[in-house]
């Protein structure tokens, strides 16, 4: 028997402002979500799903409107709702969590305020003083530590995970029918993304809401979801529950999407060429940051505290961390980018760790670095011939040989070479990160770093991206030290790996061994929180929950 | 806490050393002879050897720099030439007209303008928010003097209202006192209300794009209490701050208010020394200011720590 | 395998930098216009002043001393009878080019400092301390001081009037630079081997250019004003100039029977400067791409 669904959007379609490229940010979406019911919406940047959820809050832009169809909340249509009586629902009926913790809390209000807040503007005329006995109890109830004490702290006291539960809390105070989570663990680590999936599982047994949660992952999805609806340029093209669109998806993106997304399990090893003397060594690698300026002693940062790794050529390592774990510094100061406080760096042989700006010439061509970045790391005002020619030219190559060059390398990463003479902005995220590459490759170097390279793409792009990574990796022999905080994509590509944890390397070995046979404990903690593809692995599991959810669903695939 | 303001109090020193070696500098990188620029124009070849020998003009710089500033720490500012009294003297007796200029402009110029930058923030794009913005750029542009003199102009020459010029002492009876403050105030404000609404209304501005004015909306605040009870407190610390910097502007304007409204304040004292080359009346008016400006820049941060609970070490 | 990348088609002529739209938006920004025109107007007036005025400005003549505006003086005249109209079209002269001049001397003078601040961390705090201390003091004063000790003449007017202007351009540049140099596109070309030199010319200098044309004119504002009051107080333009100033200057004592000789070209100075913001706020509107935020979340 179902009972009326907390959710239910008929035939949304939100219009995109004249200028922009398409006419729909969302175009016919239907679904539903059921109380207790966990809805994933999955799909890549622009697929319309963030505007989805700003729409059923009624906190749209100025510059998109919904033109058709209708949101119904409880029996109530949000499109049509005055301004006055969607303010009496948010927060109350519907409540949204946003992606970004630490700029979704006011950061001079202290948490206890900003959670009763939530209870005040709804509370019943009688009822208006909320007794503090119930922020306290919100707060235990989503995991919070002591919150006699957390009541009075304010936001950048607390970790990423803490505010994010301060704002689970907030959503929750008023019981709503209706829970919206917009990519609420995307900017968490791996480790703690786990326990907020963890507890949004447990608010899903212990209340009657039913939440809404936005994802671009479908390790997320298979950890999570009872039903998922996939998106694609603002249309929903496949719609079911969690067991079928995963093992039996129907529509052609959503079977691309499904396996562009790295498995956790490591390749079968490669064979290496004879192990020689590693080409690149630290030694008790030292950095520490602080913010001391002549008498003001101020506060230390160890960012790397006796770091040694051996990367042997042809080798792809990998350093695996969450943030704060030095990982990105650990790639910097090989790439002398920043100075090591203490240590030795040795490329081939040679110590680079203690030479002077001036006396690393010779060695920056042999060292490259890919960021993070795409959208920063090329400079808008150059062309993207200007930017891969600019270090080869540094070096004394000729301005006609470093052009041609640059078109073979554009070429090899597959973007047309006559696209020398244009400017990044034309470029896609992708692209430009294969232009990033073919720029560090125009160098020829011996060492290629690729810091946190994917993270910020998209995942279908991300796949390709790696793809590219691994072609040029076995044609030229290159050897690669990979940063990254998703074990999935040091799966995916490397032949050793090293867990970082503080600064410190905790666990190093090759990839099939610190993956199936990890020793230390967060090395393990790591790989139990890295979202899996569970629809394989969780029948055993829970059976009679599994049962009550599901429902008779007609697997809507276009 | 101890530590933040026992950090800013010290930051401070640097600053104020630097200020003393630019007055210090002044006077002996200016072409011609230090020692006949104080002595004035109409000084005999003995007089300024004298003043030479007196104030150690003939020995090295940097013991004269460290002379100077031990006169200075013992609050000697010099003599000035044309009335030959110590400078601190007339400095006191001409303190007090400014100090009262100065209050009701602060005090004026906040009240209205800070809720007028709110306000045009708020109703962003509305008629309400240009004529703000459009009489701010107004009040910028207008020279202190000329908006002076229209003020007299209309209201004290045509329509009578109030007297033209002069001060009188509060001590002296509260309205006249009042009375005669209300067009400088008019004419100072002016221009540090334009700055700090244009400020006040940048400032709510970027705090209304930031995620937690969304977070509230998304929790059923409402409207008013999203302003003040959130975008207000974070967009505190900018306006403080231009408060704060304003100073220096408000300080430049005093001095030509009171030439034109004739009050016997610091900025007359200034104006006519500027008229008889009597430096060192200039240079103790120039370290007094400056040293005002740094303490009330000072007062300033150390208040962010009330707006700001980030900021607390 | 994942699905084939798409490839990257290059159309027949590439697309505009952002830079050039933006630039070539900014006729269409009403502030612009509106600055632009009438700076033009003020322009033109102060070339051809030698044509348009048609009394010597310098001539004194006690007959016609202290006249309303009428037909044969158009704005009256001062307390020795000179043509007000006049002496105002020939210190528009003066005006311009202290604004302009003022503004040229701080702009480059801060760019210096400020990129040299920005970059080289032993520097940064000697340098921002001197700015500060600069900044301490009220630049009247300060100005009035300088111009004091060296005597009026218009080289030493724009230096005074300049230096105090400076600070504020150098605390923008360095905080560009600071910005800047964070961007991973800079430690790119570092990691690349590009010399400092052309990395500041290359990578951070075009960074700088937007803001300081909005500040640029700021301060042409600020100095044509700062101008006006220091020769209104006597320590600026010397007298013989008609500069807009002195000519207030004179009309003080006159001011309750002849307001005109202030009003006029106090009139003059507030157009002048209105038209140099405006023109500066609409610069700035257009070339920030920073400023069209917070507008979504007034609901």
């Amino acid at each position: 028997m179902s009972e009326a669904p907390a959710l239910d959007i008929q035939g949304l379609s939100i219009a995109l402002p004249r200028s922009a490229e398409r006419g729909f940010a969302v175009e016919n979406l239907s679904l539903q979500v059921r109380p207790q019911e966990i809805v994933c919406i999955v799909g890549e940047s622009g697929s319309g799903k963030s505007v989805t959820a700003l729409s059923i809050m009624g906190l749209l832009p100025r510059a998109l409107k919904a033109t058709h169809g209708a949101i119904d909340v409880g029996g109530e249509n949000v499109l049509t709702a005055s301004r006055a009586r969607l303010r009496e629902l948010r927060g109350n009926r519907i409540a949204m969590i946003f992606q970004e913790p630490m700029t979704a809390l006011n950061p001079v209000l202290s948490v206890g305020n900003q959670i009763d807040e939530a209870l005040q503007w709804h509370a019943a005329n009688g009822a208006r003083a909320a007794p503090r006995k119930r922020v306290l109890d919100l707060m235990e109830s989503v995991g919070l530590p002591d919150p006699e004490q957390l009541t009075r702290s304010y936001p950048h006291q607390l970790s990423g995970g803490q505010r994010q539960r301060v704002m689970i809390a907030m959503a929750l105070a008023n019981e709503p029918a209706l829970i919206i989570a917009d990519e609420p663990t995307t900017a968490l680590d791996v480790t703690t993304q786990a326990r907020i999936l963890r507890l949004l599982r447990k608010i899903q047994r212990t209340h009657r809401s039913g939440i809404l949660f936005i994802t671009h992952d479908f390790g997320v999805v298979a950890e999570i979801a009872d039903r998922v609806v996939v998106m694609r340029h603002g249309r929903v093209v496949e719609q079911g529950s969690v067991d079928e669109v995963l093992r039996n998806p129907q529509n052609t993106y959503t079977k691309m999407l499904l396996e562009a997304v790295p498995s956790a399990k490591p390749r079968p090893a490669r064979l290496l060429p004879k192990a020689e003397a590693p080409i690149l060594t630290t030694q008790d690698l030292q950095k520490t940051f602080s913010d001391a300026f002549f008498l003001r002693a101020g506060r230390k940062v160890r960012a790397l505290d006796d770091v040694s790794i051996d990367v042997h050529r042809g080798e792809t390592f990998g350093i695996v961390g969450e943030s704060g774990s030095g990982k990105s510094t650990l790639a910097r100061c090989i790439a002398r980018l920043i100075d090591p406080s203490g240590g030795e760096i040795r490329l081939d042989g040679e110590e680079i760790g203690n030479k002077t700006q001036a006396a690393l010439r010779p060695f920056r061509r042999r060292v490259q670095i890919v960021f993070q970045d795409p959208y920063r790391s090329l400079n808008p005002r150059r062309t993207i011939g200007q930017s891969i020619t600019e270090g080869p030219r540094n070096y004394g190559t000729d301005k006609g040989a470093a052009w041609a060059r640059a078109g073979a390398l554009l070429d090899l990463v597959g973007i047309e070479a006559r696209a020398l003479g244009r400017y990044p902005h034309e470029f896609s995220g992708g692209q430009r990160q294969r232009i990033a590459i073919a720029r560090a490759l125009a160098m020829e170097p011996d060492v290629l770093i690729a810091d946190e390279a994917v993270s910020a793409l998209d995942v279908s792009v991300q796949a390709q991206v790696l793809d590219l990574m691994e072609r040029l990796r076995d044609e030229f022999g290159l050897t690669t030290l990979l940063i990254t905080h998703d074990l999935r994509v040091a799966a995916r590509l490397c032949d050793t790996i090293a867990v970082m944890l503080n600064g410190r390397i905790v666990e190093h070995g090759p990839a099939q061994k610190v993956f199936l046979k990890p020793e230390h404990n967060y090395t393990q903690a790591l790989l139990a929180a890295a979202p899996k593809m569970r629809h394989l692995e969780r029948a055993a599991t829970e059976p009679s929950l599994r049962a009550k959810r599901s429902n008779p669903e007609t697997n809507i695939g276009y | 806490m101890g530590r933040f303001l026992a950090g800013r109090v010290l930051a401070t020193i640097p600053v104020m050393g630097v200020v003393a070696t630019i007055v210090f500098l002044l006077l002996r990188l200016a072409p011609g002879d230090p020692a006949a620029i104080l002595a004035g124009d109409a000084a005999s070849p003995e007089h300024i050897a004298e003043i030479r020998a007196r104030l150690g003009l003939d020995q090295p710089i940097l013991v004269q720099f460290a002379e100077w500033i031990g006169r200075l720490l013992h609050g000697d500012l010099g003599t000035s030439i044309i009335s030959n009294q110590p400078v601190t003297t007339l400095i006191g007796q001409r303190l007090e007209p400014t100090l009262a200029l100065a209050t009701t402009t602060i005090l004026f110029a906040v009240i209205v303008a800070v809720p007028l930058g709110v306000l045009s923030a708020w109703r962003h794009g509305t008629w309400i928010d240009r004529g703000v913005m459009t009489l701010s750029v107004l009040g910028f542009s207008i020279p202190v003097f000329v908006l002076g003199y229209l003020w007299i102009f209309a209201v004290a020459m045509q329509l009578q209202w109030l007297p033209v010029q002069g001060y009188v002492s509060f001590r002296q009876g509260f309205w006249p006192f009042l009375e005669r403050l209300i067009l400088p105030t008019l004419t100072l404000s002016v221009i540090y209300i334009a700055l700090i609404a244009r400020i006040t209304r940048a400032s709510v501005l970027e705090v209304l794009g930031e995620d937690y004015i969304r977070t509230a909306h998304a929790k059923g605040v409402g409207e008013r209490a999203v302003l003040t009870h959130h975008a207000l407190r974070n967009a505190a610390v900018p306006i403080v701050s231009v408060i704060g910097i304003g100073i220096a502007l408000l300080i430049s304007g005093v001095v030509i208010t009171e030439s034109v409204f004739n009050l016997p304040g610091l900025g007359r004292l200034t104006v006519d020394a500027v008229l008889a080359r009597d430096y060192p009346v200039i240079q103790g008016v120039i370290l007094l200011f400056s040293a005002a400006y740094i303490l009330i820049n000072l007062a300033v941060d150390v208040s962010y720590t009330i707006f700001d609970p980030r900021i607390c070490y | 395998m994942s699905a084939p990348a798409e490839p990257f088609i290059a159309h027949e002529t590439a697309a505009d930098l952002p830079d050039v739209r933006r630039a070539r938006a900014l006729w269409r920004n009403p502030g612009v216009v509106f600055g632009v025109a009438v700076l033009l107007i003020i322009l033109l007036l102060a070339i051809g002043a030698a044509y348009l005025a048609n009394v010597d400005p310098i001539l004194l003549r006690p007959r016609f001393r202290l006249r309303a505006p009428s037909a044969i003086a158009w704005l009256g005249t001062d307390q020795f009878g000179r043509d007000v109209y006049s002496r105002v079209l020939f210190g528009a002269r003066v005006s311009l080019f202290i604004g302009f001049a003022v503004a040229t001397i701080a702009v480059v003078a801060g760019l210096i400092i400020g990129l040299v601040a920005g970059y080289l961390r032993l520097l940064d705090a000697i340098l921002m301390r001197v700015m500060d201390g600069v900044m301490a003091i009220p630049n009247i004063l300060l100005a009035i001081a300088m111009v004091t000790l060296s005597g009026a003449g218009i080289l030493t007017v724009i230096v005074a009037i300049a230096i105090p202007e400076i600070p504020r351009v150098a605390r923008l540049v360095r905080s560009v630079v600071l910005s800047v140099r964070e961007e991973p596109y800079v430690e790119a070309a570092i990691g690349v081997g590009t010399p400092v030199p052309l990395i500041m010319w290359r990578h951070i200098l075009p960074n700088t250019i937007a803001p300081l044309i909005v500040q640029g004119t700021y301060t042409c504002a600020a100095a044509i004003l700062t101008e006006a009051i220091l020769s209104f107080l006597g320590a600026g333009i010397p007298t013989e100039i008609p500069s807009w100033g002195n000519i207030m200057a004179e009309g003080r004592q006159s001011f309750q029977i002849a307001p005109w000789v202030i009003l006029f070209p106090g009139f003059c100075v507030a157009l002048t400067v209105l038209a140099v913001n405006v023109l500066g706020d609409g610069l700035r509107d257009m070339l920030d791409p920073r400023i069209a935020r917070g507008m979504d979340n007034l609901r």
